[in-house]
């Protein structure tokens, strides 16, 4: 026996599953040593002067597939805005009020590959088609006897259909329990509806049903995170069926100390809510997935100055989805396309300049 | 109202509500506030002295208000031309002035406005939360305060009657 202890192959066995040991531990808690990420600057550009003048521009907006065009959603004027990936004004989209070109209330907007954009008006339960030039293609009542609300800003074109996260009427305060995605034709008819809510809605103290979503068009399938949840759920869209449950606590993240429901007053809820995190999107970029989160500040409550907010994105590896870094960044993540990230670095309409960086490996 | 419908509205005015934070709180400590505090703000947020606020409906809210606030913003805006004892007067809660005067043109609201580029009502403690409406009276003094939601009209909050 002492002669097998001593030999250099059990002594090699034992220092390879020391350092094993040693490197999952490093894993676990310090997942920046594994892979250090940053952010390179690419290029700026800032947006000309449009006629009529946008007013407050949602911080997410979208870029067409081919990469040409950049299409925010203005709270204040209620349409859509389309410049050149240049900065340069191209056109409105849609017009104030009612009827069919008409647009009282922008919940969900997306393009598709043939740079056609649907717009759901929440207001009038319309959804529009529209081309880039603002020219209408279809309008169509929507969702009339439907017995679900979509989350606002959170609808995308998927093969000729608009994937949409949801909450089920009848489960408005047990969302644990309702449909998560729908599938829907642009004639507002229902193809599917599928997937559940993830289970830590139930321990967040949040009662906040929102969800954010990302398709992989390549692979089929549908990230979704609840905003209020460091987990994400990925779903087969060809099966519907949830093929993974992902994603870490991270130190930075930080729910509500005391619970929020219904009876709480907004001004407390707004009180609860102040320095929790929330998740703004989720992007594919590159081999990773990364999730955007924001600190909701005091200052933000008081002024709903976006710039209020502390941003920051949580990065895994999509190969087996190990949380590999954490990035701060000073500016809030306003689109993904092609691998680039574009920042929003001043939100003031006078000047609103949009960042360009990738996501790089500094790892020496 | 069909259940349905009563549900979406709880869901979009929840929505709503945490997303843009729309409120309607009140708080009874906010009245000991006087017309020269009110006017001391708005001094700083507009540059501007000697305004004077009694007799004054100072409605405050963020650029980013809900659907019934704006609304109610409308009705203040068509008293004012009908009614001469008051006057009416609009804080928008907004970093940039740009989106607020676009917020006014696309609203077609005239009320006399300020702009509150940093939040400083609630810094200063003139009101628990926005969007909320008060009502100073020809002594200096906070006679009403409310919520800006469209449940009332100019008439019943001044307590005039119908």
């Amino acid at each position: 026996m002492i002669k097998i202890y001593s030999t250099p192959k059990f002594l090699c066995v034992v220092l390879t599953w020391l350092a094993l040991f040693l490197f999952s531990c490093t894993k676990d808690h310090l997942p920046n040593d594994q892979k250090r990420l940053g952010l390179k600057f690419f290029d700026s550009i800032t947006l000309a002067h449009s006629e009529p003048l946008f007013g407050k521009f949602y911080e997410k907006f979208k870029i067409t597939k081919d990469g040409k065009y950049w299409v925010f959603a203005d709270k204040m004027r209620e349409k859509i805005f389309v410049f050149t990936n240049k900065g340069k004004f191209v056109n409105t989209i849609g017009k104030s009020g009612q009827g069919p070109e008409g647009i009282e209330r922008i919940a969900g907007y997306d393009i598709n590959s043939k740079n056609e954009i649907f717009i759901y008006d929440s207001s009038q339960r319309m959804l529009k088609v529209f081309s880039i030039n603002g020219e209408l293609l279809k309008s169509n009542n929507f969702l009339d006897q439907v017995t679900f609300g979509i989350t606002p800003m959170e609808m995308y074109w998927y093969q000729d259909k608009i994937l949409a996260t949801i909450i089920e009427n009848s489960y408005m305060f047990d969302p644990s329990n309702s449909k998560l995605l729908a599938k829907i034709d642009t004639k507002g008819r229902i193809d599917t509806l599928f997937g559940s809510f993830d289970s830590f809605i139930k321990q967040n103290n949040s009662y906040s049903f929102f969800n954010k979503m990302m398709i992989d068009t390549v692979q089929g399938t549908v990230y979704t995170n609840l905003v209020s949840s460091p987990f994400f759920q990925k779903f087969d869209l060809d099966t519907y069926e949830r093929t993974q449950y992902l994603g870490e606590k991270f130190e930075k993240f930080r729910l509500p100390d005391r619970e929020i429901n219904a009876n709480v007053s907004i001004q407390e809820i707004n009180k609860r809510l102040e320095n929790t995190t929330h998740v703004v999107s989720i992007y594919l970029i590159n081999d990773y997935l990364v999730q955007h989160y924001q600190n909701l500040t005091k200052e933000w409550f008081q002024t709903t100055d976006y710039s209020m907010k502390e941003n920051f994105l949580i990065v895994y590896e999509r190969e087996n989805y190990d949380l590999i870094s954490e990035i701060d960044t000073d500016y809030t993540l306003g689109a993904v396309h092609d691998n680039k990230l574009y920042f929003i670095e001043d939100f003031n309409p006078d000047n609103y300049t949009i960042g360009i960086y990738e996501l790089v490996n500094e790892t020496n | 109202m069909s259940l349905l419908t009563k549900q979406i509205s709880v869901f979009v005015a929840f929505s709503c509500l945490l997303l843009l934070g729309c409120e309607s709180e009140k708080n009874a400590t906010y009245y000991q506030k006087t017309a020269a505090d009110w006017e001391s703000y708005v001094s700083e947020i507009s540059d501007s002295n000697g305004v004077s606020l009694e007799n004054t409906i100072i409605l405050v809210l963020k650029s980013s208000e809900c659907a019934p606030a704006i609304s109610e913003l409308k009705m203040w805006d068509d008293f004012i031309s009908e009614d001469n004892k008051f006057s009416v007067k609009l804080v928008i809660i907004e970093k940039y002035e740009r989106a607020s005067q676009v917020f006014l043109e696309e609203q077609d609201i005239t009320l006399p406005s300020f702009f509150d580029t940093d939040g400083l009502v609630l810094e200063r403690n003139l009101l628990p939360t926005t969007p909320m409406k008060v009502f100073i009276n020809g002594e200096g003094t906070i006679e009403k305060m409310g919520s800006i939601d469209s449940r009332s009209s100019a008439k019943d909050f001044l307590s005039m009657g119908a």
